[in-house]
């Protein structure tokens, strides 16, 4: 089985990486070749090369300064949903209270709440990280209570046998067996977080990934626009990916049942 | 042995108020005694068996173990159920373990792993602890959940069906190392008390040293049978003595009069609530 999955993983890999060749030979021929679109807004590979060297240091704080505002608005988004979601989900009566609220709070923009948060919040890193808070939290904490209401029946009656209360209930039984449906959420999340990020950074920043292409963009610069996009798709294929080994990881009991 | 140790008095069983699942189920276990318990769906057996774990509670009457009423599941009952008895994020062992752990047996971690390992090789699965239960065949899974009963060391043994999605032949063996791990522990002191249901009357006989039949509409006991094949058994030996066929038979006509009370239209307006 571990053959056949690196296998069919790196077969995976090399058709996506096939693609995104014939992709960017297509760009090639339309834009280096037989310059067909506006110079100014596709420029060819030509440009676009180059610039990408000379853009390496501000990709690399940029990069640094857009983590330092997503890896704490995400982590602390998983930490409160999951434990809330614990909180709530194993009380039906808070529950029934509650789940509605959160049913309605979870398809709500965080971006319109931009406004109070710059108004608010003392720092642009402050004010971001709430929205991007906001938003990564109501997904994970759905999830987890989703999570918690499909846990089987019989998890749990085997837990009452074995006489599992308080932490011990929660540790060994009711989050591990509700880890599939937070993982979802966390998915979810994370999406959200990258469409926030930017939109944060491309409104109110002064660094950042979001920043560097809407700062690009500002004075026509379409070649360093477009090292920032790939730079930046670079990054979310990478955070993903890296999420997804962990997932499997973790949820590696869910193959063999 | 020989004293009332498990009682059913009275008990009666309904959910909401609503139809009702069992109707005045009065029963009485020795200790050490093996009871195997058959009917056909909907008879309430495996809700009995739920009274008696502690995972519901009745709506009439009282249950008691040694004389103490149950309120809630306890450690001194251990369940084994048709399937998912492990949690399918552990390894066998560490199924184990916690359980050992709950129980309060062994000092530290390590002697809980050695106490898991030793009733792991006890079901002739000593090189299978590391394995997630989902790697593991139904039967193994199985004989995994009994090393677990039999490491807690409960004296009450209750087991819903638990060879019922087994393969003929992978049954076949699981009862014998059942009868051969229960007979072995009834020549210490005090042996197990076992409370078995199962849908197989075959299984019933090879097992039981007393079948209790019941009745569908509500549920109900409708026979006490008890079985004195002699022991120790084993199922071959079992299957062929002489009475195997007269007990098989009882059970098999108590059953067939169950299912065509049900089946006859009117006979049981009366029995609603």
């Amino acid at each position: 089985m571990g053959a056949n999955d690196a296998k069919s993983r790196l077969f995976g890999l090399i058709s996506c990486l096939g693609i995104l060749a014939l992709l960017a030979g297509a760009y090639a021929l339309v834009t280096d070749v037989f310059r067909i679109p506006n110079a100014v807004l596709f420029p060819g590979w030509r440009k676009i090369i180059p610039a990408f060297g000379l853009s390496i240091p501000q990709l690399l704080t940029g990069l640094a300064s857009s983590m330092s505002l997503l890896v704490p608005a995400v982590a602390l988004s998983i930490i409160t949903g999951v434990s809330a979601g614990m909180f709530i989900g194993l009380r039906p009566r808070v529950e029934a209270v509650l789940l509605p609220f959160i049913r309605a709070m979870n398809p709500l923009p965080s971006t319109m709440l931009i406004p109070y948060a710059i108004a608010v919040m003392p720092t642009f890193w402050s004010s971001s990280l709430i929205i991007i808070y906001l938003g990564v939290l109501w997904p994970v904490l759905m999830n987890t209570l989703h999570g918690i209401a499909m846990l089987e029946p019989r998890w749990i009656d085997n837990a009452r046998c074995l006489n599992l209360k308080g932490r011990h209930l929660v540790f060994k039984v009711v989050l591990p067996g509700a880890m599939p449906q937070i993982f979802a959420g966390i998915n979810a999340g994370l999406i959200r977080s990258f469409l926030l990020l930017t939109v944060a950074e491309m409104i109110g920043s002064k660094a950042g990934l979001g920043f560097f292409v809407q700062y690009y963009a500002d004075f026509a610069k379409y070649d360093r626009v477009i090292v920032g996009m790939i730079w930046l798709s670079l990054v979310v294929v990478i955070i993903m990916t890296l999420f997804d080994l962990l997932k499997k990881r973790i949820l590696h009991w869910t193959k063999k049942r | 042995m020989g004293c009332p140790y498990l009682t059913v008095n009275d008990v009666r069983f309904s959910y909401d108020h609503s139809q009702l699942i069992l109707k005045d189920i009065n029963l009485t276990i020795d200790q050490g005694q093996f009871v195997a318990v058959i009917g056909p769906s909907g008879c309430g057996k495996s809700t009995l068996l739920r009274l008696l774990a502690g995972l519901a509670l009745p709506s009439v009457g009282r249950l008691t173990v040694s004389g103490h009423p149950i309120t809630g599941p306890g450690l001194d009952r251990a369940v084994v159920f048709q399937d998912y008895s492990l949690f399918p994020w552990m390894t066998c062992q560490e199924n184990i373990v916690l359980a050992l752990e709950r129980a309060g047996i062994g000092a530290n971690k390590a002697e809980r792993r050695q106490v898991s390992l030793d009733f792991l090789a006890l079901v002739g699965l000593a090189q299978d602890g590391d394995k997630l239960p989902g790697e593991l065949s139904g039967g193994m899974r199985q004989r995994t959940a009994i090393a677990r009963a039999l490491a807690i060391n409960a004296p009450i043994l209750l087991m819903d069906e638990p060879f019922g999605a087994l393969d003929e032949i992978t049954r076949a063996r699981q009862q014998d190392l059942l009868l051969d791990l229960w007979q072995g522990g009834q020549e210490k002191e005090a042996g197990k008390t076992v409370f078995f249901v199962t849908h197989d009357v075959e299984e019933a006989v090879i097992l039981g040293d007393r079948v209790i039949v019941m009745g569908t509409h509500p549920g109900r006991v409708v026979r006490d049978i008890p079985i004195d094949l002699p022991r120790p058994r084993t199922r071959m030996g079992s299957l062929r003595h002489k009475n195997f066929t007269v007990f098989r038979d009882l059970l098999l006509t108590e059953l067939n009069l169950v299912v065509d009370e049900r089946l006859s239209p009117g006979l049981n307006a009366g029995e609603a609530i």
